[in-house]
């Protein structure tokens, strides 16, 4: 395959799927401008493995594959602009067209959640949210299909904690 | 809010995020025009600037000893100057080759950091010897080169002369205890900068291994 069709076969796989970055982008940064670096630094990554890709596994693993080890490992300057911001201010910068009150108190509970966890918990509960079963988060992720059975649960206990208290201030 | 409404409202997040950011295909071909400025490639510019200036350093160097041969000293301070040039060389070759062999694309999460811990320790490593211990003895070199100047023009001698290249002497011991101070400076400096460069990065991977794996 010559390289302008290779970049054709590329662009169009990545139009199709970009989905798959934005959420890894939209689970590690909360400031626009970050998820835009993460973003084409995301797509960087993937046009430099695309031609060892052969279509072992799917295009959707490949793609969590390459840019959630982007997120986790590459070497972005953390965000000064994390500790000092409040969640009240990160919340107007996500975008929702039509917001009303209910949907953004349980966004910004979902924000707050988010910041509590570790890089890699931010991993595996973004692949537990988008239905993945054990066994890809394991391919994804590299290990076993029971530690990710352990670690969902407690993660999920993690996240009960946090939200619990969120929820009976909501009632 | 329990777990399944968190699953509907991340769905709801993440479908807004995706209508808002969605991108077309000609702007995916203008991203990959333009890479990204990671710290990666600002660092392959850096070697890549230290590397070309090692390079014009050995074609002067190798033009003074084709030139001058039967200057001695010239002869003998430009070889010495050639190989700590071949030496810099070789560290700033197995750099660039660890840098940009930090690749996250083909293996699993695990073995992606795995390879950059292993990566970047030996990318520290390299860049810790040849700071640390590479640019005293171009320090202690170069100060020599400048105490046989001085000689020469002392002793009056025509030019062309050939100096001792050793000298041992007051000054030479002089020398050697400078070399050894500006050896423990570099040691701490480099220790310290390249702590704050890369040490919190590899910390921060080191730590993702062991949470991962940890069962």
């Amino acid at each position: 395959m010559t390289s302008p069709q290779l970049e054709q076969k590329f662009t169009s796989v990545i139009t199709k799927h970009q989905g798959i970055i934005h959420k890894v982008c939209g689970m590690y940064c909360h400031h626009p401008e970050e998820r835009k670096d993460l973003f084409q630094e995301i797509i960087s990554q993937l046009w430099r493995s695309f031609p060892s890709f052969r279509g072992d596994s799917m295009v959707s693993t490949w793609m969590y594959r390459v840019a959630l080890n982007t997120a986790i490992s590459s070497f972005r300057k953390e965000s000064k602009r994390k500790d000092k911001e409040s969640i009240n201010e990160r919340i107007f910068q996500i975008p929702i067209s039509k917001p009303n009150e209910d949907k953004e108190e349980k966004l910004k509970y979902l924000y707050k959640a988010i910041g509590l966890l570790s890089k890699v918990e931010k991993a595996i509960i973004m692949l537990y949210l988008e239905e993945h079963s054990y066994e890809e988060i394991a391919q994804i992720t590299g290990i076993t299909k029971t530690n990710v059975g352990v670690k969902i649960n407690r993660i999920k206990s993690k996240l009960q904690r946090i939200l619990k208290p969120m929820y009976d201030e909501l009632r | 809010m329990n777990l399944d409404e968190l699953k509907t409202t991340w769905a709801d997040y993440t479908s807004e995020l995706v209508h808002e950011n969605e991108v077309e295909e000609a702007q995916v071909q203008v991203m990959l025009s333009h890479q990204p400025q990671s710290i990666i490639s600002k660092i392959n510019k850096s070697l890549l600037f230290e590397f070309s200036l090692l390079f014009i350093c050995s074609v002067i160097f190798l033009f003074v000893i084709n030139q001058y041969p039967e200057n001695h000293f010239l002869f003998n301070f430009s070889l010495v100057m050639l190989g700590v040039c071949a030496v810099f060389s070789g560290f700033f070759i197995y750099q660039y080759k660890i840098i940009n062999n930090l690749d996250y694309a083909t293996e699993n999460l695990a073995e992606s950091l795995k390879k950059s811990i292993s990566s970047l320790n030996s990318f520290i490593k390299i860049y810790f010897y040849s700071n640390a211990i590479l640019a005293p003895i171009g320090f202690f070199v170069g100060m020599l080169f400048s105490y046989n100047i001085f000689q020469t023009e002392a002793e009056g001698e025509n030019e062309g002369s050939t100096p001792a290249f050793f000298p041992v002497d007051e000054y030479f011991i002089f020398l050697i205890l400078v070399a050894v101070l500006v050896f423990v400076f570099f040691f701490f400096f480099t220790k310290i900068y390249i702590h704050k460069l890369y040490g919190v990065h590899l910390k921060s991977l080191k730590e993702c291994l062991a949470e991962l794996e940890s069962a």
